[in-house]
């Protein structure tokens, strides 16, 4: 059974916010209002973080592409009372919106703030409702989502390799924040195979997760930027 | 003509009856010309074997008395601790330097011992008993000695009454049992040279199997002005072989150094009959000094020393300019950035090979776009990358148009009067040069878009029929008398050429993804609708059915370029490139028809081929770059201007601080808001979006007592803005940056209302440079709001 995880390389990352777009697009997730934005309820499954550093001449400025990490050891899902988010087989931290009761407690455990809450119902206007992509089903207002590393893609490929009597392997399926990558910035694939792209990329000197320390082991690694190659964020 | 028989180079001072071919004539430091003269008259040429070599000149050899440069001489030394090492590697370095040097790939040089070995592998390659030499007559003879031994028919033109070549003559020859043709121009031992227009017909007279070889190793000699070197018919795929020595002009004759160029296939069957690692280390070394970037910039490229004018005066080249406009401790002052990272990334980039200097995307919004375009050329030039990746930019008009594609000729565009995007306004309100009676705008918003847009407002006031072709409802279809609603670029056909400054030519297709909603109309159909409904001469200018099919059209014009191929994927475009490079084109289409509609499946055609740089319209017929172009003879100096204020800015006591737009990435072109999806991430960076923020320093920032997140005014004398404050190191003191997009005033919900628009703090004006609007050198001030 594949593990999947994905590895994100900061030297090719322009941060040109089209995985966000592309996200936006391919989850229904609505458009936040501008006051919705300035209370910080706009809802992103991957957003830009930014890291700045130096002044003037010497200022550096780091953009990371955060989605939800699929840690190994998520501390989200050990909080939730009612089994709302849990890890599947294959290693996809998962929500499940229908038994989600909103009480919050994951989006604090969560050390990267990637859950959102829905504070107001979803609202697209005419004709962006043509827009909504039949295979997401769209949140209701009270319940936290996040990346689901594009699950639905997940979903119609198993069923197109059970169609095909074999099981699903790498390359079936892609999120499409990969898929939208102009620089090819973000590889996706099985961890678990030491074959694969995606983990020979993990083993390589460059690699780095986020706030390793904390011990949530995430799926989602980065590589670094040129200078910054060896150090940690 | 009985004396051509017998006139060789050996003898041919013989013939001429002076009796000193062998002239001993001192180098330039010795004897005086009565004594020369005194030691001519005592030898007889033929049979002189000198006790004093080094001493004397040999008339008849054409060495070179000035002997290798210093520099040539000094690496021989230093070569001499390599002397125990197989000569590969210098022999490699010197292909790929001399590949450079004349701007062809590394596989299309071979070296050799001097450029008689060009001759003896071009008859060994290119001849067999079924094939023939044509040669004229006198020439050099060498290459008739190993084609004697291929057992080839000689042919030898006899040369026509001027010396020089007859090439009529040759042509009729070499079209019988074709195989090679011998051209030595300038001509050992005439010394007459035929012009490159007329070889240029010969080649194209020449059958098809046969190879022309052009011995060029008196080619710094003629000064002849319709002499030019065959290597640009290499370049063009020619079948051509461009021999060169480092005898002559280099003074290395006894190192035994010379070079040919050719397409690959040519060189790959040449290069089996050298004698493998025939090179000599020293020699090697040698011609990599000798070959230096200052005479690589002397024989490619004009301006950058200073030089005379007709009237005598002395113009200030390129390195005049910037050495007195580019001082160190000024530059690192306005910039900010230390000196010393300004010293080592110039020592870095001038120490790795091979570097190539990039320049930002063209960005109206950003100063001096042409001129730093230009210095990033100029970087290249210097630093031997220019032409093979990144064009030639020899003026300001030629500038704009490397890299795109053969267009139609543009249809009765000379009739009318063009004014610049950035002062089109003007001659709006005033009517000059005539009064505007009805204006029609394409998806163009100039009162928000452009600075000091409300004059742009004024303008179209006094206008009397205003249409608007838009696919959103804004701020120009508010006031305009007829709004037609036109479809996004997701719905509509259009063409996208190639970028200026690209180095290849390109052409886009953009298709519609999308059916158009709402019954809209493209701008261009409605032109052609008016083209035909006001007949006459109009109608004969735009004869396409609807704006689809002149789109398509221009797949007619890139068919009759017989060059160039459909977008493919890396290993094909890898393919078709280094057929392209052999001389070889094998398009994917044989119709208009087929070329359109792998334009439609692919996305678009280019011309990969290095040539095609050569075919940018523009272009200087010398085909060298041009540090200065005619028409902006002191850019350099203009370059330290652009970052200057604008005329009308205010005091420095009253507003302290200097105002920088810029573009955001979702909003290029300062357009976009109207989608909420950009709008709301117009600044993750930040955490932005939605609203007009100013970015400023915290130095600045306390000297105004401001917060961060704080709201404050920005006022100039012209207008003043609401803005949010963000702090940023990142920026330099002194400067407040302020994003362009926002403050629209008409739209949905979305845009309408939200921000501000810091073209409301300028006034109209135009670059010094471009046609473009100036954004830049407004000072501002700041208050809490």
């Amino acid at each position: 059974m594949a593990r999947w995880g994905m590895v994100i390389d900061l030297a090719k990352c322009t941060a040109c916010q089209t995985c966000v777009l592309a996200c936006q697009a391919e989850n229904n997730i609505p458009v936040a209002t501008p006051g919705q934005s300035d209370q910080g309820r706009a809802i992103q499954w991957i957003r830009i973080l930014p890291l700045p550093e130096g002044e003037n001449a010497h200022a550096r400025l780091r953009l990371l592409p955060v989605p939800c990490l699929h840690c190994d050891e998520p501390p989200c899902i050990k909080v939730c009372p009612v089994d709302a988010t849990n890890i599947t087989p294959e290693g996809t931290v998962r929500q499940i919106f229908a038994r989600c009761i909103g009480c919050r407690y994951c989006t604090t455990a969560c050390p990267y703030t990637v859950r959102k809450f829905n504070w107001s119902e979803p609202r697209w206007e005419e004709p962006w409702e043509e827009m909504l992509n039949p295979d997401v089903s769209i949140r209701p207002k009270g319940v936290v989502e996040k990346c689901t590393l594009c699950h639905h893609r997940l979903q119609l490929a198993r069923e197109q390799a059970q169609a095909e009597g074999r099981t699903i392997r790498e390359g079936d399926y892609v999120p499409a924040c990969v898929e939208s990558c102009p620089t090819e910035a973000m590889v996706f694939g099985d961890l678990d195979d030491p074959e694969s792209r995606v983990t020979q990329l993990t083993r390589s000197a460059r690699a780095f997760r986020l706030l390793e320390e904390l011990g949530t082991r995430p799926k989602v690694l980065y590589l670094s930027e040129g200078e910054w190659s060896g150090k940690r964020a | 003509m009985a004396t051509t028989g017998q006139l060789s180079r050996r003898n041919f001072a013989q013939l001429l009856g002076l009796g000193a071919s062998a002239a001993l004539l001192a180098p330039v430091q010795a004897r005086g010309l009565e004594e020369r003269l005194a030691l001519g008259g005592r030898l007889r040429a033929a049979k002189l074997l000198p006790k004093d070599p080094e001493n004397l000149i040999l008339l008849n050899s054409n060495e070179n008395p000035y002997g290798p440069s210093p520099a040539a001489l000094e690496a021989m030394v230093e070569a001499h601790s390599v002397a125990c090492r197989y000569p590969d590697f210098w022999a490699d370095q010197l292909q790929e330097k001399l590949a450079r040097f004349h701007g062809v790939d590394p596989e299309m040089v071979v070296v050799t011992c001097g450029s008689t070995e060009v001759l003896k592998l071009g008859a060994m390659a290119f001849l067999d008993p079924n094939r023939r030499l044509v040669m004229a007559e006198p020439t050099f003879e060498a290459i008739g000695r190993y084609a004697r031994l291929t057992g080839a028919e000689i042919v030898k033109v006899p040369c026509d009454a001027a010396w020089r070549h007859d090439l009529e003559a040759m042509a009729r020859a070499a079209r019988e049992r074709p195989g090679l043709v011998y051209l030595c121009n300038p001509n050992n031992p005439t010394g007459t040279v035929v012009s490159k227009a007329a070889l240029e017909k010969f080649l194209k007279q020449m059958p098809a199997d046969s190879v022309a070889l052009v011995d060029e190793a008196y080619c710094h000699f003629a000064d002849d002005p319709g002499y030019g070197s065959l290597l640009d018919s290499v370049k063009a795929g020619g079948n051509v072989v461009v021999a060169r020595t480092f005898s002559k002009i280099y003074g290395m004759a006894g190192l035994r150094l010379g070079y040919a160029i050719a397409r690959r296939d040519l060189i790959e069957r040449m290069r089996p009959h050298q004698v493998m690692e025939s090179w000599n280390v020293m020699a090697c070394a040698a011609a990599l000094a000798s070959l230096d970037d200052r005479e690589f910039v002397e024989q490619n490229a004009l301006g950058f020393d200073d030089w005379t004018d007709s009237s005598g005066k002395t113009v200030p080249g390129f390195r005049t300019q910037i050495l007195r406009n580019f001082r160190l401790g000024e530059v690192a002052g306005q910039t900010g950035v230390p000196a010393e990272t300004i010293l080592r990334l110039a020592r870095e980039f001038a120490a790795n090979r091979p570097a190539l200097a990039l320049g930002d995307s063209s960005s109206s919004f950003q100063p001096g776009t042409l001129t730093g375009s230009m210095a990033v050329h100029c970087l290249n030039v210097l630093m031997g990358s220019a032409g093979t990746l990144v064009g030639e930019s020899p003026s300001s008009e030629a500038y704009q148009q490397i890299g795109s594609a053969p267009r139609r000729k543009e249809r009765g565009a000379e009739a009318h009067p063009r004014s610049s995007p950035g002062d089109l306004w003007q001659a709006v309100q005033e009517g000059h040069p005539y009064r505007v009676e009805s204006l029609l705008l394409c998806e163009a918003n100039p009162s928000v878009q452009f600075p000091g847009g409300s004059q742009w407002t004024a303008a179209l006031a006094r206008v009397p029929f205003v249409v608007a072709c838009t696919s959103f409802f804004d701020e120009t279809a508010a006031i305009a008398d007829l709004v037609l609603p036109a479809p996004h670029f997701l719905e509509a056909w259009d063409e996208a050429p190639a970028p200026p400054g690209s180095p290849v030519p390109v052409e886009s297709l953009v298709q519609p993804a999308v059916a158009p909603q709402e019954g809209v109309r493209h701008p261009g159909d409605v032109l052609l609708t008016l083209a035909k409904t006001l007949g006459g001469n109009l109608q004969d200018l735009f004869p396409d059915a609807d704006f689809a099919a002149l789109v398509a059209a221009q797949s007619k014009a890139l068919l009759e370029q017989k060059r160039g191929y459909v977008f493919a994927g890396t290993l094909e475009s890898a393919w078709y490139r280094l057929l392209q490079h052999t001389g070889w084109w094998a398009p994917t289409y044989a119709s208009a028809e087929e070329l359109w509609e792998q334009m439609r499946a692919q996305g678009g055609w280019w011309d990969p081929s290095p040539a095609s740089v050569a075919r940018a319209p523009g272009l200087s017929g010398s085909r060298k770059f041009q540090f200065l172009p005619p028409g902006m003879p002191d850019w350099p100096s203009q370059v330290r201007s652009v970052g200057s204020l604008r005329e009308d800015s205010g005091s420095s006591a009253q507003y302290p601080l200097v105002l920088e737009p810029f573009e955001l990435l979702p909003l290029l072109g300062g357009t976009g808001a109207e989608a909420p999806s950009l709008s709301q991430s117009l600044g993750q960076y930040l955490g932005e979006g939605w609203q007009t923020w100013a970015e400023i320093h915290p130095e600045t920032a306390n000297r105004f007592g401001l917060h961060d997140q704080q709201w404050a005014w920005l006022e100039s004398p012209h207008g003043r803005i609401r803005v949010k404050v963000r702090i940023r190191a990142g920026l330099h003191p002194g400067v407040i940056a302020v994003p362009i997009g926002l403050g629209r005033t008409h739209g949905t919900e979305w845009i309408k209302g939200r921000g501000a628009n810091p073209a409301d703090l300028l006034t109209p004006a135009s670059e010094t440079s471009s046609p473009w609007p100036r954004w830049w050198g407004e000072r501002v001030r700041i208050l809490a709001a």
